[in-house]
């Protein structure tokens, strides 16, 4: 078989046309350089299906394999759908870190300690009250200042325990709005189940919709910060997502998305806020033992009538002070020196009471400041798996312009070949054969 | 995959959350300077909190003890200087009970000498009424009234209730004496009252065998009562200044551990924010240098 003439222009013509996609790829590349979860991309060219010349095209008589030119195989995406496992399990992390964090410090400044404005120094000032009043039993104004001290004292604990309780409704308000009608997860499962339909039709057609796979992909990140989402491929495009514990996918295929559904222990910035409230129930309880410590230790000496008043079981939240100054106890006898119950209440400091509201602040110090730890390391951990991600997905400047010049220099070249074959086609059709003319 | 890619996207991150973790260390050293405090809340450093909170409590407990202690100084000074105006009755009364004695002198020599037991019985009952901020110090637990009136009752107005001072953690001292141990409820007893007036009664109708014995005799007693009143006040004062002094160096030192334990470390926090504030500027300057050239840079 013989090899037609014009063939070499064909050829030419491939790689012109491959060098300009190549360019278009780079262009695209380029101008994503800065998109949010934008994957780099890549031409992958190969060389066409060669011609097959019959025996008696070499020398030796043999057949042979002639080649055609260059195609573009494929646009593909450079990912890596390791790291992204990855990345969204220490997203999640730190979804939750930052969540609790962010509670425990709201609660830390509520608890102004160690300062002069918090339990611990009113606490001392209420005692040394009590030292005054041993010192003048007789003294209105000294059991004044003490039902003052009191009263101050009583209010902070209230407060505080207003401030737990309300810190644990905070969180679950959050919870309700991330979850519910108008919230992120709804919007993004709704949106991954409208990219599964479009990336399902593109990919049933031969194209490789890579723009519509990134924007999935930035959905799942999104949404990995809110809880542990797992990801399974279901083949032609189409992915099925779990979301927490849920029962059933988030997301199926196609079809409408499964919200809202019962979560117990999602993981991620859900799954704190649903921690949150067991955690502020556990320091209520301590605030408690502390508030009930002080109510009973100074009423069993201060009675009657009662020095503070609370309701069994919730002292924490109505503790009051039951006396004014005139009902102000300072002795067991009713002699104006008596002092003996003054001396023995003042002598409570540092005890039981104390104690307690020491371990509960070292306690939600000390949860605070591991959840700070965690916080910093699955910041840096995310920021690894982010680098990596980068590494193999980022668009990096020389190397897109190093390309660019390459396809240009290519495109040059093959336009060369096409002039050139061009010259000899007009030496066999213009010149050829006018001997003598 | 190609691994130990290099873009430009990574170095942007790396170079922002580096700088950003270098301002928030500028931030944290400059905070405890200005503050004074590496503790600001309990998560810097929870154990320290804790044993903040037991320090500064251990704290005011003594400075609420050394407000005792100088309130009850004052009002041992007050019951020793009484003390010491009985002292000074007894001797004159003493004096006056020998010249009585004397069968030299004559009746109304001795009715003169009568008067001015009876003078010394109202300063005698005035001393007793001693008060310190407000509080009668000679009336037991009594302390809103006077326990003696003057004139010509005798009658003690008081309780023999003792009052309790506390100079410590678990350290409480007994600080009143009732005005009745010393100078007695007028009848009854052989105390200083009722022995000044049986002298002036004796002086008064020349009891000459009375005034050189039962008297003097009544007297010595009373006066070895008031010396032994005085010596616990005294005493007492004594143990009150070690124990103020205990206090203050209990107090240093908690204050000193309560500084150690929660006050900025000025030395080292400045020398943390020089080294972060030349690392954040090296930073900015590598990062200029760093993100500036690409090849862009050197095509035409």
């Amino acid at each position: 078989m013989n090899v037609s003439s014009f063939m070499g222009l064909q050829t030419a013509l491939k790689g012109l046309l491959a060098q300009q996609r190549g360019l278009d790829v780079t262009a695209h590349n380029l101008a994503n350089a800065n998109t949010v979860g934008y994957t780099r991309q890549e031409a992958s060219l190969v060389a066409s299906e060669p011609l097959t010349i019959k025996a008696g095209a070499l020398a030796s008589g043999g057949g042979a394999l002639l080649g055609q030119g260059v195609e573009v195989e494929a646009y593909r995406r450079l990912r890596d759908s390791f790291l992204d496992v990855q990345y969204r399990g220490q997203t999640m992390a730190l979804g939750g870190h930052e969540t609790t964090s962010r509670a425990l410090a709201s609660i830390e400044a509520a608890l102004n300690e160690p300062g002069d404005g918090g339990i611990g120094a009113l606490l001392g000032q209420f005692w040394s009250a009590w030292g005054d009043v041993a010192n003048y039993p007789e003294s209105q104004p000294a059991r004044q200042a003490l039902v003052g001290h009191a009263e101050t004292l009583a209010t902070a604990i209230r407060t505080l325990d207003a401030r737990l309780t309300s810190v644990a409704q905070e969180a679950t308000a959050e919870y309700t709005a991330i979850t519910g009608p108008s919230g992120p997860i709804v919007a993004a499962a709704t949106e991954i189940q409208r990219l599964n339909v479009m990336i399902e039709s593109a990919v049933k057609a031969g194209r490789a919709p890579n723009d519509l796979l990134d924007r999935r992909d930035v959905l799942l990140d999104e949404l990995s910060g809110y809880a542990q989402v797992s990801v399974a491929d279901l083949g032609g495009g189409l992915i099925r997502v779990n979301f927490g514990d849920a029962a059933q996918p988030l997301v199926d295929g196609t079809s409408t998305p499964n919200w809202p559904q019962a979560l117990t222990a999602p993981g991620g910035r859900l799954g704190a806020l649903l921690g949150l409230g067991p955690k502020m129930a556990a320091y209520r309880t301590q605030l408690n033992d502390f508030a009930r410590e002080l109510k009973l230790s100074v009423n069993a000496l201060h009675t009657p009538p009662s020095f503070f008043g609370a309701s069994v079981g919730a002292e924490a939240s109505n503790i009051t002070v039951a006396v004014g100054a005139g009902s102000v106890r300072p002795g067991s006898t009713a002699a104006p020196g008596a002092n003996n119950l003054a001396l023995a209440i003042g002598a409570l400091r540092g005890k039981l009471a104390d104690q307690r509201y020491a371990d509960l602040v070292g306690r939600i110090g000390a949860d605070a400041a591991s959840v700070n730890r965690q916080l910093e390391t699955s910041q840096a951990l995310v920021d690894a798996a982010e680098t990596r991600r980068q590494e193999v997905s980022g668009v990096a400047m020389d190397e897109e312009v190093t390309n660019m010049i390459r396809f240009q220099r290519g495109y040059q070249a093959s336009s060369r070949v096409m002039s050139t074959m061009d010259e000899m086609l007009d030496l066999l059709i213009n010149r050829t054969g006018r001997v003598g003319l | 995959v190609s691994a130990g890619r290099v873009t430009e996207g990574m170095l942007g991150r790396r170079l922002l959350s580096d700088l950003r973790a270098s301002t928030q260390r500028i931030a944290t050293a400059q905070r405890q300077i200005a503050s004074g405090r590496r503790i600001d809340k309990p998560s810097d450093d929870p154990l320290a909190t804790h044993n903040a909170l037991r320090l500064r409590s251990e704290l005011g407990g003594i400075e609420q003890d050394k407000r005792t202690i100088s309130d009850t100084k004052g009002w041992l000074d007050t019951t020793d200087s009484a003390l010491a105006t009985i002292t000074e009755v007894v001797h004159r009364a003493r004096e006056l009970a020998l010249q009585g004695a004397n069968g030299a002198i004559g009746q109304t020599e001795r009715n003169k000498l009568a008067d001015e037991i009876d003078q010394l019985v109202e300063t005698a009952k005035s001393a007793a009424n001693s008060s310190y901020g407000g509080r009668y110090v000679f009336g037991g637990q009594d302390t809103d009234d006077p326990p003696y009136t003057p004139g010509a009752v005798d009658t003690y107005d008081g309780d023999t209730a003792l009052i309790a001072r506390q100079i410590g953690p678990g350290v409480s001292v007994q600080i009143n004496v009732p005005g009745v141990n010393i100078l007695g409820n007028g009848t009854a007893d052989t105390k200083l009252l009722r022995t000044l007036r049986t002298l002036a009664a004796d002086l008064r109708s020349g009891n000459l065998p009375g005034l050189r014995g039962p008297a003097l005799n009544n007297l010595q007693t009373n006066l070895e009562d008031v010396t032994s009143a005085r010596g616990i006040v005294g005493a007492l004062s004594t143990r009150l200044e070690s124990a103020e002094a205990r206090l203050a160096q209990v107090e240093e030192s908690t204050v000193s551990l309560l500084s150690e334990n929660e006050d900025t470390d000025i030395a080292k926090a400045m020398i943390d924010l020089t080294t972060q504030q030349s690392v954040y500027q090296a930073a900015l300057q590598s990062g200029q240098s760093l993100i500036q050239p690409s090849l862009l840079d050197f095509l035409r």
